[in-house]
């Protein structure tokens, strides 16, 4: 799973609507590294859709910046005109570059866990929790 | 050959043996593959951009390598997990996500620029486990879908319905979850290619509100093989709906707008004209329709 889709992700247990985002990762494997093609139009785009103060919380609790050697990013949403070249590649990096492939997604409010598994996180939820 | 959905429930029936059956099997590829292709056209996305598009159904991400190839970025969920784990191993671009689209998405708001799913959904209608209320299981999907779709983005959902009952109680819960839009039907005549397609609209990025249907394919009487060429003359194929709780139609009205009178010759012309495009055996009008018989001696 992308830090991209991890910062999109709620928990959906019926009645947890509050407080539940992001999703406190816990792994039990190393994050893994691919690199991706950087694409400069998509990343400007994203900055919209980022949750901004989410991304640089995970990114701070995983430790991306010593891993990846890029700069922090800002906790306040950047202006998507005036964003330059460097911050776009680190949001790139940090966004579609780092994968969780094993481990665990908490939620901070009901504390429910979704197990992360070759990188697919499983979603489902049990009867009682609809 | 009898319908996947009346064997088992999906996380079951696509187990490892299914899934790679259905992954390596080149016919499947390739109809899977024009699907999106045409889900891809029909979710007319703006030219030259790299979205975010949500695969729901993704399986083992035929679909998405589609999209991939198109540039764009997508996120795909499916219940099986023997199928995910094929997408893993064919290493496909997308990320990807065990989950029950009955159950709800929690993505945030506003999140995705568009969403196609390639026979899914027709899934949903199975009632395949205790407690599982398939208007219930539609009602909570379109509901999140609608929510985590960007102000005017589209999602195309292509479809077998096992029939018109079950296409329509497709169709009236997205309308409920506000999405407008409707059913493109490709090449109505011939029963292999003739597909479904839901085109739904969540909210319209236009500013007078309103939103052009996509053409059917192969409207005409024209060959099921022959389908790159788009038939652009008449669509009288698509069924429109709207969103019904802006103005619910009204009961039967004369011009004045007063309720007519229950069993006027207006009502009943209307009424055998309507039982006649159902194809029931339906008196011929006369002037005699819809007098009061002459009381008894």
């Amino acid at each position: 799973m992308k830090i991209l889709t991890h910062n999109m992700l709620m928990c959906n247990v019926k009645g947890c609507d509050k407080g539940n985002f992001p999703l406190r990762i816990e792994l039990s494997e190393p994050v893994s590294i691919q690199e991706t093609e950087f694409n400069e139009d998509f990343a400007r785009r994203l900055i919209g859709k980022v949750d901004w103060p989410a991304l640089a919380e995970t990114a701070a609790a995983l430790g991306l910046y010593d891993k990846l050697g890029i700069p922090e990013l800002p906790s306040t949403p950047p202006e998507a005109a005036t964003a330059d070249d460097a911050l776009l590649k680190a949001m790139h990096r940090v966004l579609l570059e780092v994968q969780v492939i094993e481990g665990k997604l908490v939620c901070n409010n009901c504390g429910k866990a979704y197990s992360v598994s070759k990188g697919i996180p499983n979603m489902l939820l049990t009867q009682d929790e609809l | 050959m009898s319908r996947p959905e009346e064997i088992g429930p999906p996380e079951i029936f696509y187990n490892e043996t299914e899934a790679k059956k259905y992954t390596t099997n080149s016919r499947i590829q390739e109809i899977q593959a024009r699907m999106t292709n045409r889900a891809l056209e029909l979710l007319n996305l703006p030219p030259d951009q790299p979205s975010l598009v949500l695969d729901i159904g993704c399986g083992s991400g035929l679909s998405g390598d589609v999209l991939a190839e198109n540039g764009h970025t997508w996120v795909g969920i499916d219940i099986s997990k023997p199928m995910l784990e094929v997408a893993v191993e064919r290493e496909v671009d997308g990320d990807l996500f065990l989950w029950d689209m009955g159950e709800g998405l929690s993505f945030r708001t506003g999140v995705f620029d568009g969403a196609i799913s390639i026979s899914a959904l027709q899934w949903l209608c199975n009632a395949d486990k205790k407690g599982h209320e398939p208007h219930k299981r539609l009602r909570l999907f379109f509901n999140t879908l609608y929510k985590c779709l960007a102000r005017g983005a589209r999602a195309v959902l292509q479809v077998y319905p096992n029939g018109p009952d079950q296409m329509n109680m497709i169709t009236t819960a997205a309308m409920r979850c506000g999405f407008s839009g409707g059913l493109v039907v490709d090449y109505p005549n011939s029963t292999r290619a003739k597909k479904f397609f839901l085109c739904l609209f969540a909210g319209s990025a236009t500013t007078d509100g309103r939103v052009e249907m996509p053409k059917a394919k192969g409207v005409d009487g024209e060959g099921s093989d022959s389908d790159e060429e788009e038939e652009e003359e008449e669509g009288p194929r698509q069924a429109r709906f709207e969103n019904r709780a802006k103005g619910g139609k009204s009961h039967y009205k004369t011009k004045e707008g007063k309720r007519a009178s229950v069993k006027s010759r207006d009502w009943v012309l209307n009424k055998k004209e309507r039982q006649r495009t159902q194809g029931k055996h339906v008196r011929p009008d006369s002037k005699y329709t819809g007098r009061k018989r002459q009381g008894a001696f």
